[in-house]
């Protein structure tokens, strides 16, 4: 993304990369913005008009006095919704093109930049379970008695993989359930390691508007 | 397209195995039977529901803490617990609410 006079867009087909921009620069700050190594181009003051000077060269104390702009009471609170964001799609998809952004110093993202965002965060969350689980289109490991019961082998070692890697961006979930279970991003479907009745490592994958229910028992060898 | 009864038997064999949720059922109710109505994919999913009762599997609540019974019994007071606590303007019971989970043992006396 890069900041254009509307805010940010897409780098690729809408606009072309800043120069020194480019994907996977290991240098950000904490909302996610590109830095230099030591840290620069992140800091600066917000909410603060720039004082406009005269052709004299002097700052007419009468007209700048009391010209700070009000600082907009959200944009903490936005800001850190938009870290948050950028986290967890680097989390999820390291080389998500919506990664690829530069803004402006002082830029606040807007309620539509976070949407955007968390929409994007949505769509790859889902793909991120759906290939995992669905490689091609068909369901890896082998019948497990009962529809949509996958066999795979591995036993626990294997079921805590899964879940680990299923659960990335997730949130866990503190209600109740017979083991250890995340939200995934954006609410788009859950996903739980349990031990079932018959000592068999289980993860259970219920992601509603792709996958529906899936369980999966990895065996102990 | 699959039948209920067809339905049923999968989740048969597979309550042999491991308890059985409504956060299962329902989903493939959905897919299996094409349906796109939340009030249709409750109404079929009771319906395989009853099948299970009729097979003698037992609801109840699966929790850290084990499975814990419902104290209804009679086929009737349990369907009739879960179309009141299944609202269908919600979607379907997901994993973290799934209602009720079934299972094919018998409570301990």
């Amino acid at each position: 993304m890069t900041l254009t006079g509307q805010g940010y867009v897409a780098l690729g087909a809408q606009a072309a990369p800043a120069k020194g921009v480019r994907k996977d620069n290991p240098y950000h700050d904490e909302r996610g913005r590109f830095t230099t190594a030591d840290g620069a181009g992140g800091a600066a003051s917000r909410g603060t008009k720039l004082k406009e000077h005269t052709a004299q060269g002097g700052v007419p104390d009468e007209e700048n006095r009391g010209e700070e702009e009000p600082a907009d009471p959200l944009a903490e609170t936005r800001n850190q919704q938009w870290g948050d964001a950028v986290k967890t799609l680097r989390a999820l998809d390291p080389k998500n093109t919506h990664l690829s952004y530069a803004t402006a110093p002082d830029w606040v993202p807007t309620d539509k930049d976070i949407a955007n965002i968390n929409a994007e965060i949505a769509k790859v969350a889902v793909k991120r379970v759906t290939d995992y689980v669905m490689p091609g289109g068909h369901m890896i490991g082998t019948p497990g008695g009962g529809p949509d019961v996958r066999n795979l082998p591995g036993g626990t070692k294997a079921a805590e993989a899964a879940f680990n890697y299923l659960r990335v961006g997730g949130t866990p979930y503190s209600g109740e359930y017979p083991g250890e279970m995340v939200v995934l991003p954006e609410n788009t479907g859950w996903v739980g390691l349990r031990i079932n009745d018959e000592n068999v490592p289980t993860v259970d994958v219920n992601v509603p508007k792709a996958l529906g229910s899936t369980r999966f028992h990895f065996p102990r060898d | 397209m699959k039948q209920i009864n067809e339905i049923a038997a999968g989740f048969l064999e597979e309550a042999a195995h491991d308890y059985v949720g409504l956060w299962a059922i329902a989903p493939t109710v959905r897919r299996d039977l094409g349906l796109s109505s939340n009030e249709q994919v409750k109404a079929r999913s009771l319906d395989i529901v009853r099948i299970l009762l009729d097979h003698g599997l037992l609801p109840g609540t699966y929790l850290k803490t084990g499975f814990h019974y419902w104290n209804e019994r009679d086929p009737a007071s349990i369907i009739a617990r879960i179309d009141k606590e299944w609202d269908p303007a919600r979607g379907d019971p997901p994993l973290p609410h799934p209602i009720c989970w079934f299972t094919t043992k018998q409570p301990q006396q």
